[in-house]
């Protein structure tokens, strides 16, 4: 129990602590106080503590598969918010004025939030089931608190990494990094409505799990990181591809005026 | 003399409609379906055939008061049950082979396979 709430913990905590580290990298690059971090959090524990609860009665929804529909919408309701925040930051125009710069806030909060709400359902549930049986309390609170560490270790590391870097080497690392994150929602969303039937399931393109299992510690680090997945469908690959390229393709295009913001910004 | 007008009528092609969609979904039937239950963090059964090559509907009932989590690496499948509750998985089609699963909060415990037999 001791070892699975750990890697448990650390994995649903590690793709919100993550996402938390480049939007707060992105943040600091336009010089934006990082206060939101903390409404998003609160946000998000309170509607996960919420849609936990519920799981149960949303579980039945839709002929018993509301709990995939709920999730995929959640997911592709982030890579949406994500383009947005690709977009907001990458264009001078919205990121260098006060509107702007609370819109790519707000946006902000909204992802972080909605990460949080489904990865943080699931762990309600497995700490509500855990903690009533007396034998495991123990074992599951040092697990589940070293399991956070560990998620919340690695986005700090990723955060401190990504402002040691020079400016245009910060804003291409971390546009890959959240274009394989948005690319990895969007595989999971496709995912779960094949699993719910809303959409067709297409053939497995390849198996690496011989090389990289999905059960390995590294297998589920790179999961939860940018979606790792050993037998991805065409389906998947395509929508991860797509969404990945579409955030580069948003990213890239205005990357001189970066520089003009760099420059007013040091001025 | 039949009155063709009658037999045209909206009631009827009402009528043809019902009998055609009913008719059609009996003969289109849905995906079978294969029921597994949790109990005390087991599975039953524990070992579950099905038809390889075709798309099945899992009824997972956890009669435990706690929740549990379906998963499988191999089917790429995850969801939370939650206790003295039913879902619904679809899973494959499948190759022939073995699908182990387990209960990603009682993964000592919960364990099982799915096997797809040609």
């Amino acid at each position: 129990m001791f070892l699975n709430s750990i890697a448990l913990i650390s994995q649903e905590v590690l793709e919100a602590s993550i996402l938390i580290s480049i939007l707060m990298a992105l943040a600091k690059q336009l010089q934006l106080s990082q206060r939101w971090v903390l409404i998003a959090l609160v946000m998000g524990s309170i509607f996960a503590f919420i849609y936990g609860q519920n799981m149960g009665d949303v579980s039945e929804w839709f002929d018993y598969v509301g709990q995939e529909i709920v999730n995929a919408s959640i997911q592709l309701l982030i890579v949406i918010l994500m383009f947005l925040a690709t977009f907001l930051y990458s264009h001078s125009i919205f990121s260098s004025n006060k509107q702007g710069q609370i819109i790519f806030l707000a946006n902000a909060i909204a992802i972080v939030a909605l990460a949080i709400v489904r990865e943080g359902a699931e762990i309600y549930n497995y700490l509500i089931g855990a903690l009533v049986q007396p034998d495991y309390v123990l074992t599951v609170t040092a697990g589940s608190l070293i399991g956070t560490g560990i998620g919340i270790s690695i986005g700090v590391l990723f955060y401190y990494a990504m402002g040691a870097l020079t400016g245009k080497k910060r804003h291409i690392i971390g546009l890959v990094l959240f274009s394989l994150i948005a690319g990895s929602m969007t595989s999971q969303a496709i995912l779960l409505l094949n699993q719910a039937d809303w959409l067709i399931s297409t053939p497995v393109l390849w198996d690496s799990s011989h090389l990289l299992s999905e059960h390995s510690l590294t297998g589920r680090l790179l999961y939860g990181l940018i979606g790792y997945e050993a037998t991805p469908s065409a389906l998947e690959f395509a929508g991860y591809l797509g969404t990945a390229l579409i955030i580069l393709f948003i990213g890239m295009k205005k990357m001189p005026k970066i520089k003009c913001l760099e420059q007013t910004i040091n001025a | 003399m039949i009155n063709y007008m009658k037999i045209l009528s909206w009631k009827n092609f009402l009528y043809l409609s019902i009998g055609f969609l009913t008719y059609s979904s009996n003969v289109i039937a849905g995906p079978p379906i294969i029921e597994i239950e949790i109990k005390d963090h087991l599975f039953f059964p524990s070992t579950v055939e099905i038809p390889a090559n075709k798309k099945i509907k899992l009824l997972v009932k956890n009669l435990d008061p706690t929740p549990e989590e379906f998963e499988s690496y191999d089917l790429n499948r995850e969801k939370v049950i939650a206790g003295n509750r039913k879902v619904i998985i679809f899973i494959g089609p499948l190759a022939p082979g073995e699908y182990p699963f387990f209960g990603e909060f009682y993964p000592k415990t919960a364990q099982g396979k799915i096997v797809a037999i040609e």
